[in-house]
């Protein structure tokens, strides 16, 4: 009975020890999902928000981006937007407070593919906005790219997914495999990250 | 003065109606309830809600529905077939299934995945050559009756030719300019399964 009890305390003095382990040294998925979530709550804002709340959350969003962080978004209807350096994303996220009320951001389904030297990552996605004005939402698929930089995990790049292509395949198989390289694109974070030195 | 033993309990019929007879058997019919709904909501069916217009007037927002993830387990999706299109993320797979058996977890959060799904009709097969001309849909040069479409856009495509293992998919909502529609062909492990009602 006292072995018994001996390997019971052994074993939860075991799962204590790993799950401390994993609370203070969590895996880079875990914090890549933490950034993501924390952009996601960043990039809302609900109305009635103070100026100086305003600028807090806007300067912590910046700071989820790399310094020289591209975002590229093609939306329905032949929008293109380009966004590039951390003050374009201040900019824009001051102005979308300004002319909105309110904004909810929602970044669901994620899939992170870490690089193999586990410093980036490529992050699939989809971005799901809920808008005052409209009653329709906005749902686009996106690809964030992702470095660790000085021990943080930071957005360097965000471009959109066509889930659904409108590329015909007047070529055939041509079209096929483009589909397939791009599939590759997405998963094979090798493919994503512009090696691009970040001081 | 009443005695700790002697003190009056539930009543005998709120006991039955909680707990039932033969406590038992709750017991185990609750787990086997909690398995079946855990296999049939993780791996069969995905009960959706439809929001925003691309589907009007065959469904409007706010609608409930149900998707069939096994529907095309045994053949392919057919023209027609109005399905639930993933965009990003990874569906919850047999192995992941396994995994968290083993962990001895029941992830209710994998069940709701995708959470967010386009819904469209199958309008292309594999093979075919398609064509918008002033919003009359062609396939393989030859006009598809489309009782669906109550009204629309006059859609201009020039033809396009449809590879092995590739769908075109289109709402029934053609009121806006092309554009101004998602409409086009998925990665065919991105067709989640045939919408049900």
């Amino acid at each position: 009975m006292r072995i018994f009890i001996r390997l019971l305390l052994g074993a939860a003095v075991i799962a204590l020890g790993f799950w401390l382990w994993t609370v203070m040294f969590p895996s880079p998925e875990k914090l890549i999902r933490k950034r993501i979530a924390e952009v996601a709550r960043l990039a809302s804002f609900a109305s009635g928000e103070g100026l100086v709340k305003q600028g807090l959350r806007v300067q912590s969003l910046a700071n989820c981006f790399g310094t020289q962080v591209e975002v590229e978004i093609d939306l329905p209807g032949n929008q293109h937007h380009e966004l590039a350096g951390r003050a374009e994303i201040t900019q824009a996220a001051m102005a979308a407070r300004q002319s909105r009320r309110w904004l909810k951001v929602e970044l669901l389904d994620l899939s992170v593919v870490l690089a193999p030297e586990k410093e980036s990552a490529v992050v699939n996605l989809t971005l799901r906005v809920r808008f005052p004005e409209q009653k329709d939402i906005v749902v686009q698929e996106m690809k964030f790219s992702l470095q660790k930089i000085d021990r943080e995990w930071l957005i360097i790049r965000m471009e959109t997914v066509r889930t659904l292509s409108r590329a015909g395949s007047d070529v055939g198989f041509a079209a096929c495999y483009g589909l397939n390289l791009n599939l590759n694109r997405n998963l094979n974070p090798a493919y994503a990250i512009p090696r691009t030195d970040y001081d | 003065m009443q005695s700790e033993e002697n003190k009056p309990g539930p009543p005998s019929w709120l006991r039955t109606i909680l707990i039932g007879r033969r406590p038992k058997w709750t017991l185990v019919r609750i787990v086997v309830l909690v398995v079946t709904c855990y296999i049939v909501f993780g791996f069969l069916l995905l009960v959706i809600r439809i929001e925003g217009p691309s589907m009007l007037p065959t469904y409007s927002t706010g609608r409930i529905n149900v998707v069939n993830r096994l529907a095309y387990a045994r053949h392919e999706p057919r023209r027609g077939d109005v399905v639930a299109i993933r965009l990003a993320g990874t569906e919850y797979n047999a192995h992941e299934f396994v995994h968290d058996l083993m962990r001895v977890r029941l992830n209710f959060d994998r069940l709701a995945r995708p959470s967010v799904m386009y819904m469209k009709r199958i309008v292309g097969l594999p093979g075919e050559t398609l064509q918008f001309i002033e919003g009359r849909l062609f396939v393989d040069g030859k006009v598809l009756e489309e009782p669906y479409v109550k009204s629309r856009y006059r859609w201009e495509m020039p033809p396009r030719k449809l590879g092995p293992d590739q769908y075109f998919v289109v709402g029934d909502n053609r009121v806006m300019a092309i554009d101004d529609h998602e409409h086009g062909v998925p990665l065919r492990n991105h067709i989640v399964g045939k919408v049900l009602l």
